[in-house]
């Protein structure tokens, strides 16, 4: 089974995207912030991680920078509030898969999510 | 003084001379002569000139010269003068008495004494023929001599005597005249009263002398009592007396020490007290009487002034859709008269409600966090239309130091702000009106100056009453209640602080209010403008006004140059130049230069310049400046001109004036307005359309079935119906404030609206609430997720209000981060696009109330909804 990381400090955020994505068959993992959210890349195999901006502890975009100093194959999608150009490039430029503003479609995520996941993350 | 002139005074003090024989002195001269058996014996006395007899026996004369009489010599003698024949006496030898009647040959005299021993006189027998006289005669002399003198003694004791009946006679007529009683006590026991002590108390003198004074008061009278008997100085006190009948009588006693009968005592002059006790119960019952009608006035009034604004709103209203209509110039000044007049009326009746509800207590201050210079800005804009009305400059002058956010009422700041500019304006014929800001310690200090007729010294005191205005003839001049001043001390004493004026006749007036206030944040407001850092500028003006804009524009850390002097100035392309249109005609102006005008509003500026239009406020200076920089203004919101929106709403108002008003504006925002007048109308209405209906509106107050239970009816019919969601009902009322807004939705509302509904206010309303219905459905995976998501934000909701009451914006910020981020991947987009609004607006500190409120009610709304799990009714169809 595939694993999905979501890194969010707000729990109802975190909520919702785990009944999203179980409906994808997959294993979610979740982390409430930056520090707990690499450590979790570090132990884990991981198929896939939404990523938000404002973290506490270690925020989003050194988080992004961190992992994929360690990993770049792993999709990492950043899912933020932070929605103006200056922050899109730069997690682009990070190397984000891609970068979605909240406030997110649960289907639409659901879709997304399921792409990057290859084919082989519908069960 | 030698001895003459001593014997002389006492001899006159006895008051002997010149008057009438006597039958006391007579019975011992006569005495005198049968017993030494002479013809001649007499009782002279010896003045200045003369020798006086004033009794005598066998002699004619009444008096002789006193160089001739034998007397003279004895008053000096110690004893006597005894000459037994006056032939054979050097000194009598030639003398007239003896050489001529009555030939005297023999004399025997002893001085006679006044009391005071002074030999005034002597005592005297005579003979025609020379002879001796005997020891045993000698004394039976001297006693004859003594017993005259006794008599003197006896008539002065007489005198005093006579002298003490006298005064006791007068204190008798003055006490029996009295109207006071009167009691003459000793050591506490009376020993004397006059009449009118009886007749007051009700007991005879009999059953009153000899007895305590004490005896006679209350038992809780008697130490005071008891302590003055003892007093040595006059003292005044009240006792309670008892009279006969038992009835208790309140008195004044004034005790005075005397002497009575040769013993200290103490008269008492008792005044009874129980008509001014009586009067003095009347009056406090009247007073009391006073408050109560004065209360109920009050009540009257303010229940009257909530009558009489709801007409008059509509009348406002009507004026201001009339005015929206094209119109020729007649009918544009009368629209524009019964604006104005409505306006001042409504005015009026404000001030007159705040006032009975300040004085009356029943003021609740609203603090919140503001900006005390968007408050003042707020208050020039205002006031600049009646001041450029009358021609006045009217200015605004704010310190740069004084701190971004403070936390007060900004509504009663601004109410008091407006009295007192606008007071200054009508008062104020020619020349400027100033409001300045700045901090005096812990308090905001606002004054307002003017260029006014001014107010002297006495009316000073009098203008902050109630219905006072400097002057009657003032009042009919330039119009006005009085009610302004008052309303701004009781307010300002609510917050706390002071309201003062200072004044000269002829010269203006000054007015300040301190406002004691809580800092949020100590940031001065002046250092937010930061995209003038080092920005050249040139002011051209004069005076204290154009140095308050120099040191603003210094605040603003701008490169600033001042120039006042009279000659033309050239100009250049580098800097800003900010001139003041007395100096205009001092410039030269072309295109290319970067020019700002500070003008009224009729001011044509020059070419090529950039019009700034007076009054000047910091946030139109701020703006121009960065516009004449070539800069683009941000945070304007677009204004929209948006077509209507297509949306069912149903208005319930029973009074057509006001629904009118509210159905004009409804219907230029959205379509179709249902229009329902009672509660039976409005459940018809909504049975056979409810489902498509958005949002209703619906007055409070309505005769028969009311706002409440009509309310209650259309929930009941939605349940039992299984009509989901529910609509969103807004209350229509005529009472503002937050607890009137606590009330509406604890009884079920989903908001509160405050009658008139202004034009921009019902825009809002319709683009938040007009859409709390239009819920999409949720995506099928998570709707078991939902009702818990919902409540968990009727939690963080009360966060957030506590939040903005305490000023905590980065709080404030993080919820409406978060919110935005999750509710609607929810199936609540509405709330998402609310707490993005949230989010901006409190970044640029500029969250309303109204916003909040929104905020909560959609919360509220979404509990009421029940999360999304009930039964669901497609809108629309």
């Amino acid at each position: 089974m595939k694993s999905v990381l979501v890194i969010d400090d707000d729990p109802d955020v975190r909520l919702l995207l785990g009944v999203v994505l179980e409906r994808l068959g997959v294993t979610v993992l979740m982390a409430s912030n930056g520090r707990e959210g690499l450590q979790v890349y570090e132990d884990r195999q991981l198929d896939l991680v939404l990523l938000d901006a404002v973290l506490p502890e270690v925020n989003g975009f050194r988080v992004l920078e961190t992992m994929r100093q360690r990993n770049p194959d792993v999709p990492i999608v950043m899912l933020t509030s932070r929605g103006e150009e200056s922050d899109i490039i730069r997690g682009l430029e990070l190397g984000a898969t891609e970068y979605l503003t909240k406030p997110f479609s649960p289907a639409e995520i659901r879709v997304r999510c399921a792409r990057w996941l290859g084919d082989g993350g519908s069960a | 003084m030698d001895d003459e002139t001593r014997r002389l005074e006492s001899l006159r003090a006895l008051q002997l001379l010149d008057t009438p024989p006597e039958a006391a002195f007579d019975r011992i001269v006569r005495l005198l002569a049968m017993s030494l058996d002479v013809p001649i014996a007499f009782l002279s006395l010896i003045d200045e000139e003369r020798q006086w007899f004033k009794a005598r026996v066998g002699l004619e004369l009444e008096e002789t010269a006193r160089k001739d009489s034998f007397c003279r010599y004895t008053i000096q003698e110690p004893e006597a003068l005894i000459v037994e024949d006056a032939c054979a006496d050097a000194r009598f030898v030639d003398n007239p008495l003896v050489l001529g009647s009555p030939q005297i040959r023999f004399y025997a005299g002893v001085p006679f004494h006044a009391p005071d021993g002074a030999p005034v006189g002597s005592l005297c027998a005579v003979d025609v023929a020379p002879r001796r006289l005997s020891p045993d005669e000698l004394r039976l002399m001297q006693d004859l001599r003594d017993l005259a003198e006794m008599e003197l003694v006896r008539r002065q004791w007489r005198d005093v005597v006579d002298g003490f009946r006298e005064s006791e006679q007068r204190w008798r007529i003055l006490s029996d005249g009295n109207r006071d009683a009167v009691i003459i006590h000793q050591d506490g026991v009376i020993v004397d009263v006059n009449p009118q002590m009886a007749k007051w108390l009700g007991y005879p003198d009999a059953e009153v002398l000899g007895r305590l004074v004490a005896h006679f008061v209350t038992p809780a009278s008697r130490r005071a009592v008891e302590a003055a008997s003892h007093a040595h100085t006059r003292f005044q006190y009240e006792a309670t007396f008892v009279n006969a009948h038992g009835e208790a009588v309140p008195a004044e006693l004034l005790s005075y020490p005397i002497t009575w009968r040769n013993a200290p005592a103490r008269l008492a002059v008792i005044r009874d007290l129980t008509v001014q006790r009586q009067l003095q119960r009347h009056l406090e019952a009247a007073r009391d009487q006073a408050v109560e009608t004065a209360r109920i006035k009050a009540e009257l009034l303010a229940n009257l002034s909530h009558e009489i604004r709801t007409p008059l709103a509509a009348v406002a209203g009507m004026a201001e859709i009339l005015g929206e209509t094209l119109l020729g110039d007649t009918q544009r000044f009368y629209v524009d008269s019964i604006s104005r007049a409505t306006t001042q009326l409504l005015a009026i009746l404000n001030n007159a409600l705040d006032l009975s509800k300040a004085e009356h207590g029943r003021m609740e201050l609203d603090l919140a966090v503001d900006s005390a210079v968007a408050i003042s800005e707020s208050v020039i804009d205002l006031m600049a239309p009646p001041a450029l009305q009358k021609g006045l400059d009217l200015q605004l002058a704010i310190d740069p130091d004084v701190p971004r956010q403070v936390r007060v009422d900004a509504v009663r700041i601004r109410q008091v702000l407006a009295n007192l500019v606008g007071n200054a304006i009508k008062f104020t014929p020619s020349g400027h009106v100033r409001l300045t800001l700045r901090m005096a310690s812990d308090s905001l200090l606002w004054t307002v100056i003017d260029t006014g007729i001014g107010i002297d010294q006495i009316q000073q005191e009098r203008i902050f009453q109630p219905y006072v205005q400097a002057d009657a003839s003032t009042g009919r001049h330039y119009g006005g209640t009085g009610l302004g001043l008052a309303l701004c001390r009781e307010l300002v004493t609510l917050m706390g602080g002071e309201l003062r004026v200072e004044s000269a006749v002829g010269q203006g007036s000054c007015f300040s209010a301190s406002i004691p206030t809580e800092i949020v944040d100590p940031v001065a407001w002046a250092a937010s403008e930061s995209q003038f850092v080092g920005v050249p500028i040139v002011v051209v003006g004069a005076g204290d006004y154009w140095r308050s804009i120099l040191s603003l524009l210094q605040a603003w850390r701008m490169e600033v140059s001042w120039w006042d002097e009279v000659t033309p100035i050239g100009m250049d392309e580098d800097r800003l130049w900010l001139v003041d249109e007395e100096w205009v005609r001092h410039v030269v102006t072309g295109a290319g230069f970067r020019v700002v005008v500070a003008a009224g509003p009729t001011f044509v500026p020059p070419a090529g310049t950039s019009h700034l239009i007076k009054p000047l406020t910091p946030a139109k200076l701020a703006e121009r400046l960065q516009q004449a920089m070539q800069r683009p203004v941000v945070g304007t919101s677009g204004d929209a001109t948006a077509s209507r929106w297509s949306m069912p709403v149903l208005l319930v108002d029973d009074s057509d004036d006001t629904r009118i008003l509210a159905e004009r504006r409804l219907a230029s925002l959205v379509e179709p307005v249902w229009i329902a007048r009672s509660g039976a109308e409005t459940l018809a209405l909504y049975r056979e359309r409810g489902p498509s209906v958005a949002v209703v509106f619906l007055d409070v107050q309505m005769p028969g079935m009311d706002g409440f239970a009509t309310l209650r009816e259309i929930r009941r019919w939605e349940r039992e119906r299984q009509v989901w969601p529910p609509v969103p009902i807004l209350a229509l009322t005529a009472h503002a404030g937050e607890e009137a807004y606590r009330r509406s939705r604890a009884a079920g509302f989903t908001g509160h609206l405050v009658k008139p509904v202004s034009q921009l206010e019902m825009r809002v309303t319709l683009h938040w609430y007009g859409r709390f219905r239009q819920r999409p459905v949720p995506d099928d995976s998570i709707r078991d997720l939902v009702s818990d998501y919902v409540d968990r934000r009727g939690a963080e909701c009360r966060m957030l209000v506590n939040a903005c009451q305490a000023g905590d914006w980065d709080a404030v910020e993080a919820i409406a981060h978060r919110v935005r981020g999750s509710a609607a991947g929810y199936g609540f987009p509405l709330l998402s696009e609310l707490a993005e609004e949230v989010e901006t607006r409190v970044q640029r500190r500029d969250l309303t109330e109204g916003l909040l409120h929104v905020w909560q009610d959609y919360v509220q709304y979404m509990a009421l909804m029940g999360g999304g799990t009930a039964h669901e009714v497609r809108l629309g169809d």
